[in-house]
């Protein structure tokens, strides 16, 4: 994952030897020589070097000793970052000038480091804390005064302690250079340094999180973390896979006392490398919320949990109805295949518009006949297309690789004057602003703008147009092209040059415009033109291409569930983990209203748990084990970082004991096991993946989820009884809850990483090929969409040429943003705070039209419902289009056809203003209320070893 | 604009349009500068030096004015202006008294003027006297490491200095800024 260098197995390498210390090491002759010395495992201290980023040589930590030849005593002191290798070449490690040197840049940073680790929230996972000791530097001689700093509110995400900082500019080159922020940067000079921003104020970059993993100590911190604080040691972590969108970033996920505490980034070279996105990485509070669904409605038992036999005398008055399940795109695909064979493919709903079922019918069929991309191939892209869909917002983790293969022309420059890539000054420095065309056809502005050659705003079916053009102007460079504008015209011109001249194009795309004919024209352009492009098509959640492997000639769409719901035939329904929200508010309650009997499967509070006459509370995703499958189709598995508390149950348990009463029998007989179940689900299911790969390592020796340091695990539940209780057995998965087992690498999906002398993140490089590499072992991926399937290929979804050009009425586009894009992230606290503030923006003439000009907020009127909103005027729109927040459109659609735009009177505007004030101190209330709840839960734990939180959070 | 970023709504003073707050003369030398470098930003440091020989200091507006003419960060532009010590960022007397702290002038006496410096002009270093005339500042290394003490005012360096020769120095900068030359006194 490490600077745009294609990615190789450690046996393609060309190697050389080196000697370290005597002993002859192979290293790779690209590499410098820290990296080489790390990929072979051995103990060099550094800070400011990152494999995704290169070196600078700003720390001087990773001093070694360079001998001219075997028998010289007395070498010289070289950085091994900024060192290249060379064939033969002879350094000291071991021996006591370079040990000493480091010791002393250690003793130098410790001059100005505090002594606050205690209070700190990176103790215990400190790079500097390990590097220090690696030093050899224990005695503290320095006796004078440290420097201090005042520090920023950074805003709800990240906790800034200067005081902490050694200079190693790591921070600063991730959020600037890698990450692509402006408001960051390095103030001062000398020995008063100082990293944030030029005021106080919230990081706007969408990657700031990473700046908690990037901070070898603890300058920046997780701010939630702290709040409800434990050590790193102390965490109970499953390695879990992202729901926050289609990407499947892998993430570990750390538990303590029963509620979940922060995730963190794990290390998967081409999904996600060492960076997530703020979406990912803080949108768990949904999991520790008052709105979680904990208790069952409508079903009678005795105990903790209901029995088959409670649901079968509870839900026996329902046996005669006729039931229809409806799916989730944000639901396991053991949950959705439990579903369809529940009641049979005809009774199945995937809980999908008729639009959004082509859709992903034309996704799936991209996907098998041609090249779908993963980060790794899309940081190599020479050329990038992007049509109508903001990764930014929809799939924040694209947006970041397509930053770094903007780069792909400077490194050219680069690599022909022959700077090595890990040279990162000299890089950037000779790269200058060239970059690699970056050609956006959208509706408003993206924050990839900055990095764009050129961008077209168009409204949707424009966008489809424009693609058709590009797929006509390559086939035929005469091709007539006149049914565009002027502006789209050029565009099309300029990319298609562009695209001939590159030799690893990449188109993007998406769902979120909800268009298509933009997939169809993104397919014919794949047909005509076989393995020329690589696609990065992103779907709208975590499993909808999961989903998409369910859907049949049978499955229902929601506006045929509606449609038979008010037909002759009473009908009931089974919604399992859906909310509805791609429903209209009229659609929700034609459905909700006109079913005889819903039984909701949820784990948080939503319009249909209102409506629903039997909840049965189903685990998270932290709390469960599930597939889901990404935007290339990739199958990954999630694992449960905690045990719910009983009757909440997996979704599949609840499935399965539905079955024996109104189900069609298939599932009772499938055994209590994940791994059974699994077995059988592809026997029903001709498209479920094979799970063996997941499987294979439960035979092996089960890995602990606790570190092998975890404090009070015999005493957690001494009030209860003082008897040692058992820990929880899980059959389902390679994992103990316990801190018994296998170290964390003995399995390939690592639940948190850690090595002798490396308690932080920094130490996954013992567990990688090579510093940047494939992990040793690598994790279980598996491809849900087998290209050689012949009967995959007859997808009834067929290209339509035509592509219809759009009239002249406004169009209204619901604005995307990452907080802001689904009704369980949006139930997290610091996303209420930095979710947009309602807002339409269109074009100076448009506005115009709307009179709009003069008012700052605007009335909007959809479907006799009024809200009011800021008005954004803006150039850089598509004309005849608006761009509209609305705080509601995560728990709904909206039928923009009715609508009624007009400037606001005054008295609203003041309301408006009023209320936002109000907002805020709600969820401020909110926010330290549920603390309060969640460190009262810990107040019952006899042994708290953290139970409050730390100044920072 | 999110709900949380109002809170800081009243400090982000950020978007100042440079075509209301520069001056013509300031906006065509910047321009100027830009017109020899091959990126905008490069002007940065340039720019900064027109605006303050103007103004006498860079403040926040002239800052954030800066960076809307040369199209770049505020945040760069700050770290341009924060590691330069030649650049002011708090208001300055008429003179910036820069006195050499480094070690070859604390080996020759820095600690005597600087006790003197203070006392006189009744002023901690990064203070500003009371007339508003004098701001008193250290300076890590002028390069006259063979000629210290010295120290620094208006460009000018002042080196092999004793107590009596900065009193000299301060009177005659002084009666220079009150218009008077050495015979009137």
């Amino acid at each position: 994952m490490g600077l745009n260098m294609s990615k190789v197995t450690i046996d393609e390498r060309n190697t050389i030897n080196i000697y370290v210390d005597g002993v002859k090491l192979q290293v790779d002759p690209e590499d410098n020589l820290l990296a080489g010395v790390l990929s072979n495992k051995l103990n060099l201290p550094y800070f400011c070097w990152h494999p995704s980023m290169g070196s600078i040589g700003a720390c001087r930590q990773c001093a070694v000793t360079i001998f001219d030849d075997e028998s010289q005593t007395r070498g010289r002191i070289a950085m091994a970052c900024m060192t290249p290798v060379t064939d033969g070449m002879y350094i000291g490690l071991g021996d006591e000038y370079s040990t000493v040197f480091r010791e002393q840049v250690i003793s130098a940073m410790m001059t100005n480091h505090p002594h606050d680790c205690p209070v700190c929230a990176e103790g215990g996972e400190c790079h500097l804390q390990d590097m220090t000791v690696m030093t050899g530097h224990s005695v503290r001689d320095y006796k004078g005064d440290k420097r201090t700093f005042e520090n920023q509110d950074l805003g709800p995400y990240i906790g800034h302690e200067m005081n902490r900082c050694i200079t190693c500019y790591r921070c600063v080159r991730y959020y600037k250079d890698y990450a692509g922020g402006t408001d960051f940067g390095v103030f001062g000079s000398r020995n008063k340094v100082c990293f944030g921003r030029q005021q106080d104020g919230v990081l706007e970059s969408e990657f700031s999180g990473n700046l908690v993993e990037v901070c070898p100590t603890g300058v920046f911190t997780d701010k939630p973390f702290s709040a409800h604080y434990a050590r790193k040691w102390d965490l109970q972590s499953a390695p879990s896979i992202c729901q926050g969108c289609s990407v499947g970033c892998n993430i570990s996920i750390g538990e303590r006392y029963g509620s979940v505490r922060r995730i963190v980034n794990r290390y998967n070279d081409s999904i996600n490398g060492y960076f997530l996105c703020d979406r990912g990485r803080f949108g768990f509070g949904y999991i520790n919320s008052d709105d979680r669904l904990t208790a069952c409605k409508g079903i009678k038992f005795s105990g903790e949990s209901p029995s088959v036999k409670d649901i079968h005398i509870s839900l026996a008055k329902y046996k005669a109805e006729k039931f229809i399940a409806i799916g989730s795109s944000r639901a396991s695909l053991e949950t959705n295949t439990a579903l369809k064979q529940l009641l049979g493919a005809d009774n199945f709903c995937a809980g999908l518009t008729q639009t959004q079922m082509l859709m992903l019918q034309l996704h799936q069929k991209l996907i098998k006949q041609h090249h779908c991309v993963d980060i790794d191939a899309i940081e190599q892209a020479d050329f990038v297309l992007i049509l109508g869909e903001d990764v930014t917002q929809t799939a924040p983790r694209i947006a970041l690789a397509l930053r770094q293969s903007v780069r792909n022309a400077g490194l050219a420059i680069a690599d022909r004057l022959r700077i090595p890539r890990w040279q990162d000054e000299a890089v950037r420095t000779a790269a200058g602003k060239t970059l690699s065309p970056l050609f956006i056809a959208q509706v408003s502005q993206s924050k990839l703008d900055d990095v764009a050659q050129e961008i077209n705003y168009s409204n949707a079916d424009d966008i489809a147009l424009i693609t058709q053009a590009i797929n006509a102007k390559l086939t035929a460079p005469d091709a007539d092209i006149n049914y565009l504008e002027p502006q789209q015209k050029h565009f099309v011109a300029s990319a298609t040059k562009a695209l001939q001249q590159a030799q690893n194009p990449l188109i993007v795309s998406g769902h979120s415009l909800a268009n298509v004919q933009i997939l169809q024209q993104c397919l014919a352009l794949a047909e005509n033109h076989q393995g020329k492009f690589g696609f990065a098509i992103m779907p709208s959640s975590v499993n909808s291409l999961g989903l998409a492997s369910l859907i049949d000639q049978q499955t229902l769409s929601l506006e045929q569930v509606i449609t038979q719901l008010q037909g002759e035939q009473e009908t009931s329904l089974i919604i399992a983990e859906n909310e509805l929200s791609n429903l209209t508010n009229e659609g929700q309650q034609q459905l909700l209203s006109s079913a005889a009997t819903i039984i909701a499967l949820e784990h948080s509070q939503s319009v249909v748990c209102a409506h629903a006459d039997v909840i049965l509370p189903v685990a998270c995703f932290a709390e469960s084990q599930g597939l889901v499958v990404n935007y290339t189709g990739s199958v990954q598995c999630f694992y449960s970082a905690l045990n719910a508390k009983l009757p909440i149950l997996p979704s599949w348990r609840y499935i399965q004991m539905l079955d024996g009463i109104l189900g069609q029998g298939k599932l009772a007989d499938c055994g209590d096991n994940l791994n059974d179940f699994r077995t059988s689900l592809s026997q029903l299911e001709s498209h479920f993946p094979d799970t063996f790969k997941f499987l294979a390592e439960q035979f092996l020796l089960k890995t602990a989820r606790q570190t092998h340091r975890s404090s009070g695990r015999t005493a957690m539940t001494a009030n209860q009884s003082v008897h040692e209780a058992k820990t929880t057995l899980d059959d389902n998965s390679p994992f103990n809850f316990s801190m018994e087992g296998g170290r964390a690498n003995n399995s390939s999906a690592m639940p948190f990483t850690w090595a002798p002398g490396w308690n932080s993140n920094q130490s996954i490089s013992k567990y990688q090929e090579f510093v940047g590499g494939k992990l040793s072992k690598s994790p279980a991926i598996v491809q849900i969409f087998d290209p050689n399937n012949e009967q995959d290929l007859s997808i009834q979804a067929a290209i339509n040429s035509e592509v219809k050009s759009s009239d002249d009425e406004l169009k209204v586009y619901p604005a995307k943003h990452i907080f802001a894009n689904d009704y369980l992230g949006i139930k997290t606290s610091e996303f209420k705070l930095t979710k947009p503030i309602p807002f339409i923006e269109l074009t100076p003439n448009d506005a115009d039209k709307y009179k709009l000009v003069q008012s700052s907020h605007a009335c909007i009127v959809i479907a006799g419902e009024e809200f009011t909103v800021q008005v954004k005027i803006n150039a850089a729109h598509a004309k005849y289009c608006a761009t509209l927040f609305l705080n509601e459109q995560v728990l709904r659609q909206f039928d923009y056809s009715s609508i009624i735009i007009k400037p606001a009177i005054s008295e609203k505007i003041h309301a408006f203003d009023k209320q936002l004030h109000e907002q805020i101190e709600q969820i401020n209330q909110a926010k330290q209320q549920q603390l309060r709840r969640l460190k009262q839960q810990d107040q019952f734990i006899p042994i708290r070893l953290m139970a409050g939180g730390l100044d920072d959070g | 604009m999110t709900l949380a970023s109002l809170k800081y709504q009243q400090i982000n003073t950020v978007n100042i349009d440079y075509r209301t707050y520069l001056s013509a003369g300031e906006i065509a030398a910047i321009e100027h500068e830009t017109t020899l470098l091959e990126y905008r930003e490069a002007a940065g440091i340039e720019a900064l030096k027109i605006v303050q020989n103007n103004r006498g200091w860079i403040s926040d507006d002239s800052l954030f004015a800066i960076a809307n003419l040369l199209q770049m960060p505020v945040s760069q532009l700050e770290g341009v202006a924060t590691f330069y010590n030649l650049i002011y960022r708090q208001p300055v007397g008429k003179y910036v008294i820069h006195l050499c702290d480094s070690i070859s002038c604390y080996l020759t006496g820095f600690e005597t003027i600087a006790d003197y410096l203070q006392q006189e002009l009744g002023i901690g270093f990064g203070q500003t006297s009371s007339d508003g005339l004098f701001t008193l500042l250290t300076n890590a290394c002028l390069g006259g490491c063979d000629k210290g003490p010295t120290m620094m005012i208006d460009g000018k360096h002042y080196q092999h200095l004793t107590v009596d020769a900065v009193q000299t120095i301060l009177v005659e900068l002084t009666n220079s800024a009150n218009g008077l030359t050495e015979g009137e006194q």
